[in-house]
């Protein structure tokens, strides 16, 4: 086990953990934001670089800070490791520069779109963003394209964090999602359109943090924060059968996996629980799910309360002058 | 400019002799005296060499333009940074610019620089920002006299910064 202090914090965790999940292991305002790193995905992160920290001490046999910010998703604490997060200026402004990077070619279209309400990128700029845009050009633009019959791709939208890329390439046994073109031109593609027939690749829209992938079946039907999240479970052949039904007074208006409040989905039993296609799409019957009772909600979440609430860590912000 | 197109360009005056008055000479440690305010790098060890009546400007969308090219468009600083300094440049070349696009562009750069998974950021960032640090008369130019700068160059020869 290697000591790691993290915002004064000290924590023991295993050799090799990355800086965020020792940080999510303190939990709290100490863990640094992440767009793009997924803990159930081999490979990702290291991409959106909203989760930089500062490195005060190497370690204990090196001291030296490191000079550069470092992504905490893809850097492994070292014994005796410094890390800043909150506590440091330089972090909080690198944070606003980047959110203000990914939302100069956003729409800010939240009025209009299917994410709105549990979007990481509107809590991101809820935290981090400015007021203006510097950003006096065309933004790039996009056509909505359809992803198999289910799934609609706003790459309009779409931040590049490589999340559905990986979760197509593990999930499926073929490789038919990906990244097409370089630099600002980058767009997320589907080779051959019609070849999105298994039975997983539904889970893109779990893992997206944007509203760039979006359920076809549940497009406009109804806001996130006026419907009933309740945990469900079913008798399903192709996964656990565990997932969250959103209902509109006995009606189901859409199923997603278990997300923990990191937006990631859930283990349970030891295997991450994805949901199959059948039970996203097809299962909107009340008689085929068996309704456990209701889901726990961050209580800062805009799902829980239909309202943004004022982040502890700006608090203290404003009250030092920091 | 030493070291090819991804480091610090340097008015004559500091290319031959450093702030303190010592001679250059064409080695790493002598090229990086001064830090990033009055020196450069190295690098790949080529020489690009503007004559007097070259537009830095041009010659610096030029480069931001290579590099929002060159970005793979993996890590948002430069994937978004790179574009967006490409823009304001061109803007700014075409003599469609504000005053206050050459302290965004600054900015901007400042935000790359160190922030991205590989180099390529902190190259696209260093010649904007040195060009700005050393020549920043002849973007204000551009501004100010947007019909002009479409049709000739600022002309380095009337820069303030004596020739040695």
């Amino acid at each position: 086990m290697v000591k790691v202090i993290i915002d004064d914090i000290e924590v023991e965790v295993e050799p090799g953990t990355t800086i965020l999940n020792a940080a999510r292991k303190i939990g709290g305002d100490v863990v640094p934001p992440a767009m793009c790193y997924y803990s159930k995905l081999q490979g990702s992160g290291g991409k959106c670089r909203t989760c930089l920290v500062e490195v005060a001490a190497g370690s204990a046999a090196d001291p030296r800070p490191m000079p550069k910010l470092v992504a905490s998703c893809s850097t492994p604490v070292m014994d005796g490791m410094v890390v800043k997060n909150k506590t440091s200026e330089r972090v909080y402004d690198n944070r606003a520069a980047v959110t203000e990077f990914l939302l100069i070619n956003h729409p800010l279209d939240c009025p209009i779109c299917d994410q709105a309400g549990e979007c990481h990128l509107q809590d991101l700029g809820f935290e981090h963003g400015k007021e203006g845009t510097r950003y006096e050009e065309k933004r790039r633009t996009f056509d909505p394209i359809d992803i198999g019959d289910k799934i609609k791709l706003h790459m309009n939208r779409c931040i590049l964090c490589y999340r559905c890329v990986y979760t197509a390439n593990q999930l499926t046994d073929q490789r038919v999602h990906g990244v097409m073109h370089r630099g600002d031109h980058a767009e997320i593609s589907t080779y051959i359109e019609k070849a999105i027939d298994n039975d997983f690749s539904g889970n893109v829209i779990d893992v997206c943090p944007v509203g760039a992938l979006t359920d076809k079946t549940f497009r406009f039907k109804s806001r996130v924060w006026f419907l009933k999240p309740m945990e469900a479970s079913c008798e399903c052949t192709k996964c656990a059968g565990k997932a969250v039904v959103w209902m509109f007074g006995d009606e189901i208006y859409r199923v997603t996996g278990r997300k923990d409040k990191y937006g990631e989905i859930e283990d349970i039993d030891g295997k991450t629980a994805w949901i199959c296609n059948e039970c996203r799409f097809d299962k909107k019957d009340k008689t085929k799910w068996k309704i456990e009772g209701p889901r726990v909600i961050n209580r800062h979440s805009v799902i829980a309360q239909n309202q943004y609430v004022v982040d502890e860590r700006l608090e203290t912000k404003k009250l030092t002058g920091k | 400019m030493p070291g090819g197109s991804s480091v610090p360009i340097l008015p004559a005056n500091l290319i031959t002799k450093t702030a303190e008055g010592t001679d250059r000479l064409m080695t790493y440690e002598s090229l990086a005296e001064g830090g990033f305010a009055s020196g450069s790098m190295l690098g790949s060890g080529g020489f690009i060499v503007f004559d007097e009546d070259q537009c830095i400007v041009r010659n610096t969308w030029n480069f931001a333009r290579f590099y929002a090219h060159e970005s793979c468009g993996q890590c948002s600083p430069c994937r978004e940074g790179t574009g967006w300094m490409e823009k304001v440049l061109r803007r700014l070349e075409h003599g469609q610019g504000h005053m206050h696009d050459i302290d965004l562009l600054a900015e901007i750069n400042k935000k790359i620089e160190g922030n991205t998974i590989c180099p390529l950021g902190d190259a696209a960032a260093w010649p904007v920002a040195a060009a700005i640090r050393h020549f920043r008369e002849e973007f204000e130019w551009h501004v100010t006299h947007p019909d002009e700068a479409v049709k000739r160059n600022f002309g380095i020869a009337s820069n303030h910064m004596p020739l040695v």
